[in-house]
């Protein structure tokens, strides 16, 4: 025992004085960033916009209020560490839900933002990475937000629950990072600009930008935006909205996706490679006009046909709209000839852009409809 | 004591005072009177009653006893009246056989001649009556004294079970005891220790079940302590169990006897102390903290709840500040943002660090635990309603503390009354962690769980792993842990307590 205790004593000794955590700080005494806005600085490289959680002293009831710092450096760290220039507490990284990309930056690559945010210990990987349309993304940032206090709070709310519509895509840095080496995709990241909503300027989602390498080259409408869900099978749910189709004789029907599912399956014949995409969707009939009994068996198929029909057309339109403003293989098709026929990706990988261009590209959706919601019979109009 | 046992031999030596050890009783009444005298001198509680017989004057007695240790009713009718009064003696019989067997109306008495004996008898509320001309004295059991009556034992209470509780009498503990186990095959033995209070003990066990090389431990470690005085079975807990610096006890205790009586059926023993309401218990085991004997009566998924959520407020009190403060000081990204930032907004304006703030809380907590524990019951409201006040709303709105903290050491608080018996552990344990993380977060704490899991593998209840049923593979010892299986499927006593493992051998299920 006599002997043990020195010992014992030493380990102790050894163990508190080189391990354990060393980032010793009381919470009170950081500035919690919530998310920033990266713009070129009128003086120097960048200019950041940080959006901090402002939590006022005082008072019983504690109210949370977003406050807004800007500041500038040669580099984004730079930026970031010249902030303490304007705030006195150091700012936390590890809460911060977005990072908004203004459009001048991502034409011009945005490589070393990618590269802090990965690098950084305090930067979390399920980060939304967006790209502002507006002329600098400080914009969206400084917009007012309708419901929450903290506008990113808003913004990544946004982005979780616009998976019932599907038409923006939500990229997270990882995801980007992913995408950014392969041969055979190009990144998309969702679009966001400012609009007027109830005499409030604010922020809404507009479609998706598509980027060559880290560089951005140009915008996906919201239409195309939500069809290049369905073909890259991110689409969750969402909504079918078909008008003036001959098989459901002019009525306007709504369909509510349930789950959809998308196979891409490369073929190679006659030495050329096509695409053959089939959309599996399961929907129910959400709204309908007109008082069209869709009642008996060859009804319910005359309307899941008319939605296939306006799926495939749409996808495939969607499609060769890209293929040709862009070349730019943003649904992966490289990606799936890569993984399927290696041997093919070997001979034609280095020369994919203008075979993605000339490629014919076959839809086939098959539309599932489960129900017609509360109601098995059209509400009747009576004439008087 | 051990390293310097010559010195205090010597000084025993000096200071022993009159010496009777060996000394047998004379012929002479007076001159055995005078000795008893001698040893009780200064003794004026000793009583010396000097008695004739009525009919024959030529037999002279004296009784000798302790006032207030005796029953004076006893002594009265069966002692006095009939030596005074009797009709048949002769002093040409043998008189003191023909006192003990057919003169004194007393179910007790016994016949020596050695002073020792007899002294010690006087002390123990027993009368001595010695006779002219004789060289024999007769010890005869007379005790009686005011004892507290039966009641329902305070810190072990129950909503649905036995309401009888030990009392500080021996006699009427192992009658509790007997009165559940009614089988010759139910021993008690009785040691006395204590070189001064001469205290007696009794290990109680049921012959068949229980472990004899345990019990054989057991005498072993009993004989070899010689403490000055045993006021209560805490003494001789800490003087015998094992790992002794250690705060976990690994002999358990109780104050029920239905408790004790279960316990003996396992195969453990007990160990009564005469003067103390709590029964000792052992082998130990950790498992048993969280047991009480009312998970017995009560339906077995309601026990299973209670006995889990106990094991959860043993690791919710040791753990909730430590993780607290790791998690606040250097873990931020590891707590969901809306609750960081509402704990960044109560923080605001607090001037302490967060272990100041917690170590602060807790020790107020712990000084109204302590004052509440040792206060006369009338002012212990006036303790409420000030505790809460400062424990409460008062230091968040003076923003001395924060709010979170003051949720944390309640939770703490509660948690850690649910299993008050082991609140020796659970405060050194709640402390140390609290220091491992303040200085190394979360990896601290972790150190701090490891270090306890070790500690609790490596220390044995005579000879008994601690840990006994959580390092088994074998289902039959998991069905009475953390959940109480059914007792029809309770077949087995726990393994190494016992000698006899098999509890029943036909189900006790119902057809």
């Amino acid at each position: 025992m006599k002997k043990r205790a020195p010992f014992i004593i030493s380990i102790i000794l050894i163990v508190v004085s080189s391990s354990g955590c060393w980032d010793y700080r009381e919470i009170n005494k950081l500035s919690i960033v919530t998310g920033i806005a990266v713009d070129r600085g009128d003086n120097s490289k960048y200019k950041i916009t940080f959006e901090i959680v402002d939590t006022q002293e005082g008072g019983i009831e504690k109210k949370i209020k977003s406050k807004l710092i800007e500041s500038e450096g040669e580099t984004l760290f730079d930026a970031i560490r010249n902030a303490l220039k304007v705030s006195s507490p150091k700012l936390y990284l590890g809460h911060m839900n977005i990072v908004i990309l203004s459009e001048q930056i991502a034409k011009e690559g945005v490589i070393d933002i990618i590269d802090f945010l990965n690098r950084n210990a305090e930067p979390r990987l399920n980060i939304d990475l967006i790209v502002s349309k507006e002329k600098t993304a400080n914009e969206i940032l400084s917009a007012q937000s309708t419901t929450a206090a903290i506008r990113s709070f808003e913004i990544e709310q946004m982005l979780k629950v616009q998976e019932d519509l599907s038409k923006s895509p939500r990229v997270k840095v990882y995801q980007f990072v992913n995408d950014l080496p392969c041969k055979g995709i190009a990144p998309v990241l969702p679009a966001m600009r400012v609009v007027e909503s109830a005499g409030k300027k604010t922020f809404a989602l507009s479609g998706a930008a598509v980027f060559k390498g880290d560089k951005m080259v140009g915008y996906l409408n919201e239409e195309e935006s939500n069809y290049y869900c369905y073909v890259s099978d991110k689409l969750r749910r969402g909504l079918i909205v078909i008008k003036d189709s001959p098989e459901t004789e002019g009525v306007d029907i709504t369909l509510e996706i349930y789950d959809s599912e998308t196979k891409v399956k490369p073929i190679y014949s006659d030495g050329k490679v096509s695409m053959d995409i089939m959309i599996k969707v399961r929907a129910a009939l959400a709204e309908q006009s007109g008082n069209n009994k869709f009642e008996s068996g060859t009804e319910i198929l005359k309307m899941q046909k008319a939605a296939e029909e306006y799926l495939e057309s749409k996808t495939a339109m969607t499609i060769q709209s890209v293929q040709k403003k862009f070349s730019l293989d943003i649904f992966g098709f490289g990606k799936k000839v890569y993984s399927e026929m290696p041997q093919l990706w070997k001979e034609i990988g280095s020369d994919w852009t203008p075979i993605y261009k000339e490629m014919d590209v076959n839809v086939s959706a098959s539309v599932e409809l489960k129900n017609r919601g509360l109601l098995r019979y059209p509400i009747m109009v009576g004439e008087e | 004591m051990r390293r310097n046992g010559k010195k205090d031999k010597a000084a025993a030596d000096q200071n022993q005072q009159f010496s009777y050890a060996g000394i047998k009783l004379d012929t002479s009444l007076d001159g055995n009177v005078k000795l008893f005298q001698q040893i009780f001198n200064n003794d004026e509680t000793f009583v010396v009653r000097f008695l004739e017989n009525q009919l024959k004057p030529a037999i002279k007695c004296c009784i000798l006893f302790i006032d207030g240790m005796i029953d004076n009713k006893i002594v009265d009718e069966h002692v006095i009246k009939p030596i005074m009064q009797n009709n048949e003696l002769s002093s040409a019989d043998d008189i003191i056989g023909s006192l003990q067997n057919r003169v004194v109306f007393l179910n007790q008495t016994e016949k020596t001649p050695d002073v020792e004996k007899l002294s010690m008898a006087i002390v123990q509320g027993d009368t001595v009556l010695l006779i002219e001309g004789l060289q024999e004295g007769l010890s005869l059991s007379t005790k009686g004294w005011k004892s507290r009556s039966i009641s329902e034992p305070l810190s072990e209470r129950m909503n649905r079970g036995p309401r009888e509780g030990f009392t500080e009498s021996i006699l009427d503990n192992l009658t509790l005891i007997r009165r559940r186990v009614k089988t010759p095959a139910l021993k008690m033995k009785f040691i006395t220790i204590g070189v001064q209070t001469n205290t007696n003990v009794c290990i109680c066990y049921i012959d068949g079940i229980v472990n004899q090389k345990i019990l054989d431990e057991l005498f072993r470690r009993i004989k070899r302590i010689h403490p000055d005085g045993i006021l209560d079975s805490g003494y001789i807990r800490e003087l015998i169990q094992d790992s002794p610096l250690s705060p976990f006890d690994t002999i358990g205790d109780t104050e029920r006897p239905d408790t004790a009586a279960g316990k003996l059926l396992d195969g453990r023993i007990a160990l009564l102390v005469d003067g103390s309401p709590v029964v000792l218990i052992l082998p130990y085991v950790f498992i048993e903290i969280f047991q009480v004997s009312e998970d017995y009566s009560l339906n077995f998924y309601f026990a299973s709840i209670g006995r889990i959520l106990r094991v959860l407020s043993f690791f919710i009190t040791i753990s909730v500040p430590a993780i607290y403060l790791a998690l606040v000081t250097y873990h931020q990204e590891t707590i969901p943002t809306p609750l960081l930032l509402s704990i960044s907004a109560a923080r605001q304006g607090v001037p302490f660090p967060t272990i100041i703030e917690v170590g602060l809380m807790l020790i107020v907590f712990e000084i109204l635990r302590e004052t509440g524990a040792r206060m006369p019951y009338y002012i212990g409201q006036a303790l409420s309603i000030v505790g809460a006040l400062v424990l409460g709303t008062a230091s968040v709105d003076a923003k001395i503390v924060s709010a979170p903290i003051v949720i944390i050491v309640s939770i703490t608080a509660i948690t850690g009354l649910s299993i008050l018996g082991i609140k020796s552990a659970v405060i050194m344990l709640r402390l140390i962690f609290l220091l491992l993380a303040a200085f190394f977060g979360l990896y601290g704490y972790l150190f701090g769980i490891m270090g306890l899991l070790l500690h609790l593998c490596d220390i044995r209840s005579f000879g008994v792993p601690y840990m006994l049923s959580f390092t088994t593979l074998d289902a039959s010892d998991l069905k009475d842990t953390a959940i109480r299986a059914p007792l029809w499927v309770q077949d087995y006593r726990p393994k190494l307590i016992t000698n006899n493992r098999v509890r029943q051998r036909i189900r006790g299920r119902r057809k």
